[in-house]
Parts: C-alpha cells; sequence; structure tokens
C-alpha cells in the first residue's frame, strides 16, 4: 500500500457524522456562536480526517511517528475542541444524561487510558488486528473528553483548575519522554514495518516522543494560560469589590 | 574559595538574625524549621560547588553542569527565601548595615528597578538564554572567573525571581495570581530551553563528549530533562502552596 493512499476507520466516519447531525439539531432551539460551530466542526474533522487518510495508511502500515501524531490529536486536541463547542444548555443536558465522573476519578482514568493503550503488547495487536485500532482511537477519545469535561463544563474552581492542569501535565509527560529517551524500539509492528523517510525504528520512536511531548506541552501551556488569567481576572475583580466596600 | 566565603558570610548573618530575634522572645519567627531549612540552601548550594558534582560537571556531563545551576539559581535561593521570610529577613543584616542601605538611594532604586515583575522575569530569562549559548558556556568552562560570574549570575538572578515568587517581606507586588503566573512564565522560559536540549539529535556543546555509558546527545537530553524536573519539583510545590488555600475555599463554598 502506498503511502500516499487513504486507509479508513468506518466508526469514525459514522460516529463525527453523528455527532454531526445531533449538534445540528441541538442547534436549532440553541443557537451556538460562530466560534462555537466552527470550534465543534474543528474538532469532528480533526477526528475524521485523521483517522481516514493518507495519515491513517502511514500510521497503521510504516510509521509510530505518524501513529503518535495521530492519537496526539484525537485525544489531546478534538476532545476539547468538541467540548468548547457545546452551548451552556446542550451540556448541562449531556451532564443529566450521561454520568460523566468527578475530576478526581477522570484524572486516573485518562491517565490509564493514555498509557494502557500505549503498552506495547496492546499496540502490537491493536495495529495487526485492525479492529482493536478503531478501539485504541476509541479510547483515547472516550478518555479526553472525559479528562476536558470537568474544565469545560466549569465543575472545578479557577485554582483547582490549575491544579488538575498541572496533574495532568506532568503524569502524561512520561510516556512522550519514553519515547525520546528510548535507544530499542517497543513496538514490534514497527520494527518489521518497511521504512519510509529514511527513519530508522528508534529514530521513528524518539521523533514520535519529541513529537507528542511538544503537542501536549503546547495544549497544556494554552489551558493553563487561559485559567491563569482567569485567576487574575478573579483577584482584580475582588479586589475592585474590597475597595469598593472600603469607600 | 570564593563561594565558600560568600557562604560562611551568610551563614553567619543568619546567625546572629537566628539569635537575635530568638533573644527577643520570637522564636515563632526565627523556629529551628527555619534554621533547618536555610541550612538546607546553603548546603545545596555548596554541595553543587564543591562536592563530586563539581568535578563532574566541569569535566565529564552537561547534565550535571545544568543539575549544578539548577541547584545553585534555583532550589538553594527559593529554600533560604522561604527560611527568611517574615521578620528573620529585616534581622538579617546588622541595624547599622541595614540603616545605611535604607538611606542610600541608588541601592533602593536598583532593588525597586529589580523587584518589577516584567524586570526580573526578563533578568531571569536572558540570563538563561545567554549562558546557554553554546561559545560562552564552553569559554566558561575553560576560563575559571567567567566560570565564577557564570554561577554568580545564576544565584541572583534566582534571588531576584524567587523573592517576588516566595515575597519573604510581605510587600506583595504580585497577587496570587501574579506569582502563580510568574512561576508558569518562568517554566515556560525553561521549557524553551528543555526542548531544544531534549529534541536536538546533534551535540551543542562541544566541551562535553559524553561519559560514563552516556552518549554526548542523551547527556544533553538528560540535561534538558534535569532543568525541566526540578522546576517542576520547586515551581510546581510552590503553586499547590498558592493555590491549595483557594481549592480549601472554593470546596467549603460549594459544600
Amino acid at each position: 500500500m502506498s503511502p500516499g493512499s487513504f486507509t479508513f476507520e468506518p466508526a469514525f466516519l459514522v460516529l463525527p457524522a453523528a455527532a454531526g447531525l445531533a449538534y445540528a439539531r441541538a442547534a436549532r432551539g440553541d443557537a451556538p456562536g460562530r466560534w462555537r460551530c466552527a470550534s465543534f466542526a474543528t474538532g469532528l474533522v480533526l477526528v475524521a480526517a485523521s483517522l481516514n487518510s493518507p495519515l491513517e495508511t502511514i500510521a497503521a502500515h510504516y510509521l509510530l511517528l505518524i501513529h503518535l501524531l495521530q492519537n496526539a490529536l484525537i485525544a489531546d486536541v478534538a476532545p476539547p475542541l468538541l467540548l468548547l463547542g457545546l452551548t451552556p444548555r446542550m451540556r448541562a443536558s449531556l451532564a443529566t444524561r450521561f454520568p460523566w465522573p468527578r475530576a478526581r476519578v477522570a484524572l486516573p482514568i485518562w491517565l490509564a487510558a493514555w498509557y494502557g493503550t500505549h503498552a506495547a503488547g496492546f499496540y502490537d495487536w491493536a495495529l495487526r488486528s485492525g479492529w482493536a485500532l478503531e478501539l485504541e482511537h476509541g479510547i483515547l477519545i472516550a478518555a479526553g473528553l472525559l479528562f476536558w469535561w470537568p474544565l469545560v463544563a466549569g465543575r472545578l474552581s479557577t485554582a483547582a483548575a490549575l491544579g488538575y492542569l498541572g496533574a495532568g501535565f506532568v503524569t502524561s509527560a512520561f510516556l512522550g519522554l519514553a519515547y525520546i529517551f528510548s535507544t530499542r524500539a517497543f513496538y514490534g509492528f514497527y520494527v518489521h514495518a518497511p521504512r519510509l523517510w529514511g527513519l530508522s525504528p528508534v529514530r521513528d520512536q524518539n521523533l514520535g516522543g519529541i513529537l507528542m511531548n511538544a503537542e501536549q506541552t503546547a495544549v497544556f501551556f494554552v489551558a493553563i494560560g487561559f485559567f491563569l488569567w482567569r485567576l487574575l481576572e478573579e483577584e482584580g475583580l475582588s479586589q475592585a469589590g474590597e475597595s469598593r466596600e472600603v469607600r | 574559595m570564593i563561594p565558600a566565603v560568600v557562604a560562611a558570610l551568610v551563614a553567619a548573618l543568619f546567625a546572629q538574625a537566628f539569635v537575635r530575634l530568638r533573644r527577643r522572645g520570637r522564636a515563632d519567627h526565627a523556629g529551628w524549621d527555619r534554621a533547618a531549612l536555610f541550612a538546607a540552601a546553603l548546603a545545596l548550594a555548596l554541595v553543587a560547588l564543591y562536592g563530586p558534582l563539581d568535578r563532574l560537571a566541569e569535566h565529564d556531563l552537561l547534565s550535571a553542569h545544568m543539575l549544578q545551576h539548577v541547584l545553585i539559581g534555583d532550589a538553594a535561593p527559593a529554600l533560604g527565601l522561604v527560611a527568611l521570610r517574615g521578620p528573620l529577613l529585616f534581622f538579617f543584616l546588622p541595624a547599622p548595615a541595614l540603616g545605611a542601605l535604607a538611606r542610600t538611594g541608588w541601592i533602593r532604586a536598583t532593588l525597586r528597578f529589580l523587584g518589577r515583575p516584567r524586570v526580573a522575569f526578563a533578568l531571569w530569562s536572558l540570563n538563561l538564554g545567554v549562558w546557554h549559548v553554546p561559545a560562552l558556556y564552553d569559554a566558561a568552562l575553560r576560563h575559571p572567573a567567567l566560570h565564577d560570574l557564570e554561577h554568580a549570575c545564576w544565584l541572583n538572578a534566582g534571588i531576584v525571581v524567587w523573592t517576588l515568587l516566595v515575597d519573604p517581606a510581605g510587600h506583595c507586588r504580585l497577587s496570587v495570581g501574579g506569582r502563580v503566573a510568574l512561576a508558569a512564565a518562568l517554566f515556560a522560559a525553561g521549557q524553551v530551553l528543555t526542548d531544544v536540549l531534549v529534541f536536538s539529535f546533534a551535540p551543542l556543546y562541544p566541551a562535553y563528549a559524553g561519559a560514563y555509558g552516556l552518549s554526548a546527545v542523551t547527556d544533553q537530553q538528560l540535561a534538558g530533562v534535569v532543568m525541566m524536573a526540578e522546576q517542576l519539583l520547586t515551581l510546581g510545590t510552590l503553586a499547590v502552596v498558592l493555590l491549595q488555600p483557594r481549592i480549601r475555599a472554593a470546596r467549603a463554598v460549594t459544600a
């Protein structure tokens, strides 16, 4: 199979289409603004396009680097975009229909999914069996949604959100570092896969770690920056309130 | 030799402040925990500059050199300022010296200038960037005087930013949010260097060719991780300490 050819994960064509339809229906009674629509649509496109394109071909047949890029996009970038695309009423409706776990439960679930799906046995099995690859991607997307829900749904105070993000950033970083510092390939599948772009299996893995680390740093820094800005704004408001009381 | 003399002087100043406060019956502001913290700060700096770490840093491993820098430029100032916070800080200098300093206009103006968060952040980042330029880094390894200057810059840049973060004098130049934001900004700035070191596949510092089974590139990547881990530990601890009361308060409101 040529690296430029398309490979599909049908489940991730059907699910984004269904989510898009549900969103459009909900939007009839509760019109989201332009930014929310764009955010939701970008989240859907990221999921559908990264799993149904030449990216999928390269990830599933050639390079770990591209597989890790795919995982980073669907686990770290798409979920917050999807959740940010929901209006408060949509979120309230989702909150009543689904038992979203609390932050202290969501974080360990997300970490277990993050490290568990990248464990050598599972990863090789998923790549060889095909359908399990869809399971792997489904787990990553679901875990990403669970992780970002407490932040987007306003279930955490600003200070707690910062602590939650800090804990997530630190505890998830070890996987990327393990890839960066590895001197032997972790996944047998990629050792025997045809090589692309002159990358050896170990260099492919090292680069994948770098990409994963850089992507996570960028996503978490944006989120931490947002909550820091909110913390400063809250302090400004409370100071203004105090000075009004003094007057 | 110079660092040992400075450390002895600083230890003597702390001892006299500690004794003076306790003699005034204010052991609550000069507890043994403070003495232990200050001793730990001095010990960290001295171990970094005189122990086996110094030999490793000068001759063998970039990662050891990075550890040395973060100990003297980050961990030691942080611990020292935490130990000094409150009245101890004002007793640190003998009264005549403190009075003379307070009356000297240019010193006060300089300290006020350095105490501006943007100035402190810029100085710290500049120090970090400049001393990691490979040519300068290698030159410092060849010239002991330049190397001493490099270490003095690390220590002073650390003192400037950690004074804002710990706020030992209670000046409240920054709110809690401002301090957490400064900590995040310092981490982000440090992360730039960390990423350069961790993500490069070629050695950047010719003076280090790898040792103890580590290749030059692995040693360099390890140096990046050392910096990130140390910053996470020090700045992360600070953020937790600052944010915890807020998290508890928010929980109490929602409970």
